[in-house]
């Protein structure tokens, strides 16, 4: 195994000693669980050694991780997932849509999709249905409260929920 | 420890205002209030902004509603619950009963038509009608051995009827129904009230509570509420054709509030404006609805208001003054 040069062991370093606190906190509120937090924060540091990145000249050091922690937590299976399940439905559906996709724009969708997969974990199974049914599906929110079997009170609760873990977790 | 509480309700403070203003239009006091809010610190407006991010992210999406939902399902659930809810229907079906459970949530899944603001649809139904959305539209489709029933949640359609003599073709709204044999015509529903234009041939309507019903001729209009009903200026069929057809809100001498309301209808995000402020402005145009920004420029041209851009999820409407 070959040594890991100084130089980027200083940085590396420096990074944890600096914002190693700051990614750990930003977990925790992202991911409402210490435990997997920590892991998730230690696992960020863990991929950066393995990468080996060049880590002199990065401007903006948490963004740097809260992307590479983004990337952790939204895990390659998943992110496969999202792309066949986006592709597979788009072409079940292709015929409503007026023109079709191009290559562009299908890439530009799949990366807004993993951006809001990634904004929306961690939350409920009936927050998050709550938040897309309202925001994307246009559902009223007496709609929402009649098929998720709750008041309406509960689902407007669910929104606001949703719409600060979206604050949250661009918070960086 | 002060700064992280303080952190998190201007947090809870920005999420209820993004979800205050996709509720509807704010009141006067609510817009002054929100005006506040948003100038008192720069965080405000930077927590707004983000969280109205993710909500402009999901909104540009809605036009691919379907794949774009599949690809938010987390992966195992999804998988299960699409296999059990088929199975059930499977099941249903074998034993006719599908019909039977009206309102089961299962037809749901098959049979909802959405369009989304400024997105129009086309489709030909089983039997060979052909009902095209406006934008902002929403229909369940029910349809057996004994009925051809759309019911329309919310929105437009136009609705070109092929004919069949045993199964009546009916439009049904929350506010009442339109039952039509071979017969071309508009039903638009919102806000409790329903209403029918003629386009060609006879629909009968009724209310929801059946106590009133109509007969409605080609260029004839009526309106539906639950327990009542009326007739509605007269229109031309002509040019209520080539509006649907080219997308186009068609309006003579109606006040600016209310063809506001149509754009908004519309538009993804919010428009908000002061009807009252707009009171005695009148509008006599022909506007674009799929291109709701081009429509609020050319009304812009026209008329003594001013267009202001907060965040792409939020234009507001002012008034200018004039001199008198």
């Amino acid at each position: 195994m070959a040594a890991v040069e100084p130089s980027f062991q200083h940085s590396l370093q420096a990074l944890y000693r600096e914002h190693h606190g700051w990614l750990f906190s930003w977990l925790r509120r992202k991911l409402r669980c210490p435990q997997n937090a920590a892991d998730t924060a230690h696992d960020t540091f863990l991929r950066i050694l393995g990468s080996r990145d060049s880590l002199i000249g990065i401007r903006e050091p948490r963004a740097y991780l809260s992307t590479t922690a983004r990337r952790l937590i939204i895990d390659k299976a998943r992110r496969q997932h999202i792309e066949d399940a986006y592709l597979r439905e788009l072409a079940l559906t292709v015929d409503a849509l007026e023109g079709h996709q191009s290559p562009e724009q299908i890439l530009a969708t799949l990366e807004a999709l993993e951006q809001i997969a990634f904004v929306l974990e961690g939350l409920s199974e009936k927050v998050r249905q709550a938040f897309v049914a309202y925001y994307l599906d246009e559902q009223t929110q007496v709609q929402i409260a009649q098929r998720l079997e709750v008041s309406e009170r509960m689902v407007r609760k669910y929104l606001l929920q949703a719409l600060m873990h979206c604050n949250q977790a661009l918070d960086v | 420890m002060s700064a992280v509480s303080s952190d998190n309700s201007i947090e809870a403070q920005a999420a209820e205002w993004v979800l205050r203003l996709s509720e509807g239009e704010l009141s006067e006091q609510e817009r002054l209030a929100f005006e506040r809010w948003r100038q008192f610190d720069s965080r405000h407006q930077a927590t707004f902004e983000r969280i109205s991010s993710v909500v402009a992210q999901l909104h540009n999406l809605r036009s691919q509603r379907a794949p774009v939902r599949a690809a938010l399902q987390p992966p195992r659930k999804r998988r299960i619950a699409a296999r059990h809810v088929l199975g059930i229907a499977v099941v249903l079906a074998s034993l006719g009963l599908v019909s039977n459970l009206s309102g089961y949530r299962a037809e749901d899944l098959f049979a909802d038509l959405h369009t989304a603001p400024g997105e129009w649809q086309t489709r030909t139904l089983e039997d060979g009608s052909r009902i095209t959305l406006y934008g902002n539209s929403a229909i369940d489709l029910h349809f057996d051995a004994g009925q051809r029933r759309v019911e329309l949640r919310r929105g437009q359609v136009l609705v070109d009827v092929a004919h069949d003599q045993s199964r009546p073709f009916v439009v049904a709204t929350a506010a009442g129904s339109f039952k039509a044999l071979g017969t071309r015509f508009v039903v638009s529903h919102g806000e409790g009230q329903s209403e029918l234009s003629m386009l060609q041939s006879t629909v009968a309507a009724q209310s929801a509570d059946r106590s009133q019903s109509l007969e409605v001729s080609k260029g004839g209009r009526a309106w539906v509420r639950h327990d009542a009903l009326g007739r509605l200026p007269d229109i031309d069929p002509a040019s209520l054709e080539q509006a649907w057809q080219r997308h186009q809100l068609v309006v003579e001498q109606v006040p600016l509030a209310q063809v506001l309301e149509a754009l908004g209808r519309q538009r993804r995000g919010h428009l908000q404006f002061d009807a009252a402020a707009l009171a005695g402005l009148n509008v006599s145009a022909v506007l674009p609805l799929d291109d709701t920004d081009r429509a609020l420029q050319l009304l812009a041209q026209a008329l003594p208001i001013r267009l202001q851009q907060y965040t792409p999820l939020w234009t507001r409407i002012e008034r200018v003054q004039t001199e008198k």
